[in-house]
């Protein structure tokens, strides 16, 4: 989530890259994230080949800097 | 995907660590290279917008609304949506769709159907409204993405080389100039001009459906670069102009309507062969 900023979509490629982690945990992650309305998942061709573009949904940006908040609370970062 | 724990770090704080880094990671694909593609199909949209809207205000007859200038702006419109899906699977950055935003597209659709309902009812208006028009529809879906381009610094990526087009995108660009130039040739005959534009929406319905067939739509937006769009535009602009000339003014002999159509061919077969797309997808 912390990659998907707002109204940016990012590849699959692009985002396995940013958050640094492999092709099996980052789809496992997409379709968990997808389920609860986290991300959108967009699906298109390079040439011939399939593609898919990941975005964040306003329901889990909320989330995800709730999430963010809380850590900072505990940690004391403010 | 986790960061090693540095000593005596919760890992709470550890989390907050990888998510700077993480937003550090991707701060720099700022999506330009696809805000400048929906910056220019915004400008697209807005003249198509401006044109329609003219159509309907005092300037024009009471056959023009509906008739020879729909024949004339609706194909490019047609056109583009299909190419330009096709652009957008290049980039691996992209800004989410304008469209997709329901005030944006609400704000579009209420605007199209007051113009059509009020010209349809034989109403008309100031000819500047034509200009309000297209400017609220740039303001709609091209704010975000120019912002983004003006922000963001182009990429100095120079690895990517022209290659001329494949065999299958020329043909279909050659094609597109065919089927535009036919319609501004036939321009001032409706009822000509309606038939070639109809035979021509049918192909154009194949072609936007067979998303990957290399003589797609949708492929040979994917392959075009520049020269190609460029030629586009001079393309859209022709037709866009003479629907505007056929509407206020009586300029428009047949003989100017072939020259628009010649020109029109002439700007996109000539693209077709100049070098596109690099191989590799644009990082941008």
């Amino acid at each position: 989530m912390a990659a998907l900023g707002d109204d940016i979509e990012l590849d699959f490629a692009s985002l396995r890259d940013a958050i640094e982690a492999d092709d099996s945990a980052l789809s496992k992650g997409i379709s968990h994230l997808e389920k609860l309305g986290y991300v959108k998942v967009t699906k298109g061709y390079v040439g011939a080949r399939p593609r898919t573009w990941v975005r964040s949904t306003t329901k889990g940006r909320r989330a995800f800097e709730r999430h963010v908040g809380a850590l900072r609370a505990i940690t004391g970062a403010g | 995907m986790e960061s090693d724990p540095r000593e005596g770090e919760s890992s709470e704080a550890q989390l907050l660590r990888d998510v700077d880094a993480i937003r550090a990671r991707t701060a720099p694909l700022a999506p330009r290279g696809h805000a400048l593609l929906q910056v220019a199909y915004t400008v697209f949209l807005a003249a198509y917008m401006g044109v329609f809207a003219f159509a309907g205000s005092n300037e024009a007859g009471a056959s023009s609304f509906g008739g020879l200038t729909f024949v004339l702006i609706f194909p490019p419109l047609l056109v583009s949506s299909g190419l330009f899906n096709g652009a957008n699977e290049r980039f691996r950055t992209r800004l989410r769709d304008p469209s997709r935003r329901p005030l944006s597209l609400g704000f579009f659709f209420v605007v199209l159907a007051a113009l059509l309902i009020w010209g349809l009812a034989g109403g008309r208006y100031p000819w500047w409204v034509a200009l309000i028009t297209a400017g609220l529809t740039f303001v709609s879906f091209g704010i975000r993405p120019l912002r983004v381009v003006l922000r963001a610094r182009a990429s100095t990526d120079e690895t990517l080389t022209p290659q001329p087009l494949p065999v299958p995108a020329r043909v279909t660009t050659i094609l597109i100039g065919v089927y535009l130039a036919a319609v501004c040739a036939t321009a001032l005959s409706l009822t000509v001009a309606s038939l070639v534009m109809v035979l021509g929406m049918v192909a154009v319905i194949v072609a936007v459906s067979a998303q990957a067939a290399p003589w797609g739509l949708l492929r040979t937006g994917y392959e075009w670069r520049v020269p190609q769009w460029t030629a586009f535009g001079i393309a859209a602009l022709v037709m866009f102009l003479l629907a505007v000339l056929i509407i206020a003014t009586d300029i428009v002999t047949p003989v100017v309507a072939v020259g628009a159509g010649a020109l029109v061919a002439v700007c996109l077969s000539g693209a077709a062969f100049i070098p596109g797309r690099s191989r590799g997808t644009s990082a941008a």
